[in-house]
């Protein structure tokens, strides 16, 4: 690997790359005086400004874009293979029963906690409350449990957000699933500027 | 039911699947049903919707897009798949689509098995805006 | 097929990438597209400049879209989401390279320079033919240089300076130390320094 962190250097001893951390500033006297650091500089400006052309462009250039059945072609593919987490199970007959996928009661609570100024809500995940986990009641409906991560806006009041959180999305639960929502477990990861 | 065996025989399990399907779909907050390709490998097993269509065996499963239903000694369970809409609360509108498609398997003559319900997704319907109330059930 | 235009959630545009990451590793269709959205074109002008090939490009971008989708509930940290997919589609564009490399390289035919030169319709040119053939000239003569670089080079040159990815993320990419990335950004910088303007 040693070639590989070799810097080339030109005749007079400098290293392309001291020249080029230099290429905005005016010449030295070095570099006034030798050819070589003269001409590395000229063809390096000449580089600069053809790397900039060529990312400015290619930026905009409508032919540098993929046809829009690449996107397509992904989107049908995760559509296909969509992830809707676990299904709980809520709610059990004598025969057959009711499952909710844990995707939806996410989505569910993503929407109520997008509603509270500074929360953004993040990875979910429902679990079937301690209770019921092993044996859903033979009629009626067994209570989940939430882990929820969250960002906050910088400055919240943390605490006082996660109470207002908790009880936005019992009731999001109650009202939107029909479930009864027991521990909510919140986890501010990451703080975002507004 | 043993009064009408030729009629038993006649009803398919595919009329079973229309039925429950169209039944779901005019339940007041059932979007649509929902399907997916992991459904019907989770299902199958290593199956593929063609070999699934080879496996017309006596028990004659039939798909639809959502619903699964097999018809068996007349007796027609179903296993359905269904986004709801956020408005109404999921659990209540599984419960309503149960009991629905048991009286709907009924009325053909074939007894009600098992029924099972699942709500996949839940979601605003296409075209609302947050302005559409609930509708109570 | 279904029309999927749901106002559940607050719009993906609305929300800082982190939080649209977390949600499309949750299964979230509608952020997946957004995250699809954001970067298809960064990814395919990247592996175009390193190919050379429209298809070619555009397996990367649809290969890597398709991984990352897959893989995304194993990203541990959201944060480096979009080193990862650069990461993931500068493998795959290394890997086709590889495939092709009992082949020589084709080098920018003239058909090629005259569809980028028609299609130019960047900044700066202000409708001036002259200035447009300049930068168009320009651009080409960087782009084939570029075609000669070695894979490695051409990665490392890309990822700085088209894409600004930082030393560290590349140095983890390519999976060498920031140095060799200094050493071969210089050797490339070089390179195409002299193949643009020859300076001995």
């Amino acid at each position: 690997m040693a070639i590989d962190e070799t810097i080339p250097r030109l005749g007079c001893g400098r290293s392309i790359d001291e020249v080029w951390a230099t290429i905005k500033q005016p010449p030295t006297a070095h570099e006034n005086g030798c050819v070589q650091c003269r001409t590395a500089r000229a063809s390096l400006a000449k580089l600069a400004e053809a790397t900039r052309t060529l990312r400015d462009n290619d930026a905009v250039d409508p032919s540098l874009q993929p046809r829009h059945a690449v996107k397509d072609a992904i989107m049908n593919l995760a559509r296909a293979e969509v992830r809707r987490g676990s299904l709980l199970p809520v709610y059990r007959a004598e025969q057959g029963g009711i499952t909710i996928s844990e995707q939806a009661i996410t989505s569910v609570i993503w929407f109520g906690a997008d509603a509270l100024p500074g929360v953004r809500a993040r990875r979910c995940r429902v679990h079937p409350g301690p209770d019921t986990a092993d044996a859903p009641r033979s009629a009626g409906t067994s209570d989940i449990a939430v882990n929820l991560r969250i960002a906050v806006a910088s400055g919240t009041d943390i605490p006082g957000t996660a109470e207002l959180l908790r009880q936005r999305i019992t009731s999001m639960i109650t009202a939107h699933v029909g479930l009864n929502a027991g521990a909510i477990n919140i986890t501010v990861e990451d703080f975002y500027d507004v | 039911m043993s009064e009408h065996p030729l009629e038993a025989r006649l009803i398919s399990s595919h009329l079973i699947a229309d039925l429950a399907a169209r039944t779901a779909l005019d339940t007041p907050g059932v979007l649509r049903l929902e399907p997916t390709l992991k459904n019907l490998f989770t299902r199958l097993g290593k199956g593929t919707i063609q070999n699934l269509r080879r496996t017309d065996t006596r028990t004659t499963p039939a798909r639809h897009d959502g619903v699964f239903v097999t018809v068996h000694n007349g007796i027609a369970d179903v296993q359905l798949d269904i986004a709801t809409d956020i408005a109404f609360a999921a659990l209540n509108v599984a419960q309503v689509v149960r009991e629905q498609i048991a009286r709907t398997i009924s009325h053909t003559g074939l007894i009600p098995g098992r029924i099972d319900i699942s709500v996949l997704a839940i979601e605003h319907p296409p075209t609302a805006t947050a302005a559409r109330p609930p509708r109570p059930l | 097929m279904d029309e999927r235009e749901p106002v559940v959630l607050t719009r993906p545009d609305d929300l800082d990438e982190a939080t649209v990451v977390a949600r499309a590793q949750d299964g979230n269709l509608d952020a997946f597209e957004y995250l699809v959205e954001a970067y298809q074109d960064r990814l395919f002008r990247l592996a175009f400049r390193m190919l050379h090939d429209r298809g070619d490009a555009e397996d990367v971008v649809q290969d890597t879209l398709v991984a990352c989708w897959r893989k995304l509930p194993l990203l541990t940290n959201v944060q480096a989401f979009s080193g990862w997919l650069y990461q993931m589609a500068t493998n795959r564009c290394l890997d086709s390279l590889r495939r092709r490399s009992g082949h020589p390289e084709v080098v920018q035919g003239p058909e090629t320079l005259q569809t980028t030169a028609d299609s130019f319709t960047g900044p700066g040119a202000g409708g001036d033919p002259a200035r447009e053939a300049e930068i168009s000239c320009e651009i080409d003569g960087l782009a084939t240089a570029l075609l000669t670089l070695p894979p490695g080079l051409r990665a490392c040159w890309l990822l700085r300076e088209i894409h600004e990815r930082s030393y560290a993320e590349i140095a983890a990419t390519l999976k060498v130390s920031e140095q060799t990335v200094r050493g071969r950004l210089a050797r490339a910088r070089a390179q195409l320094a002299e193949k643009m303007s020859p300076w001995q």
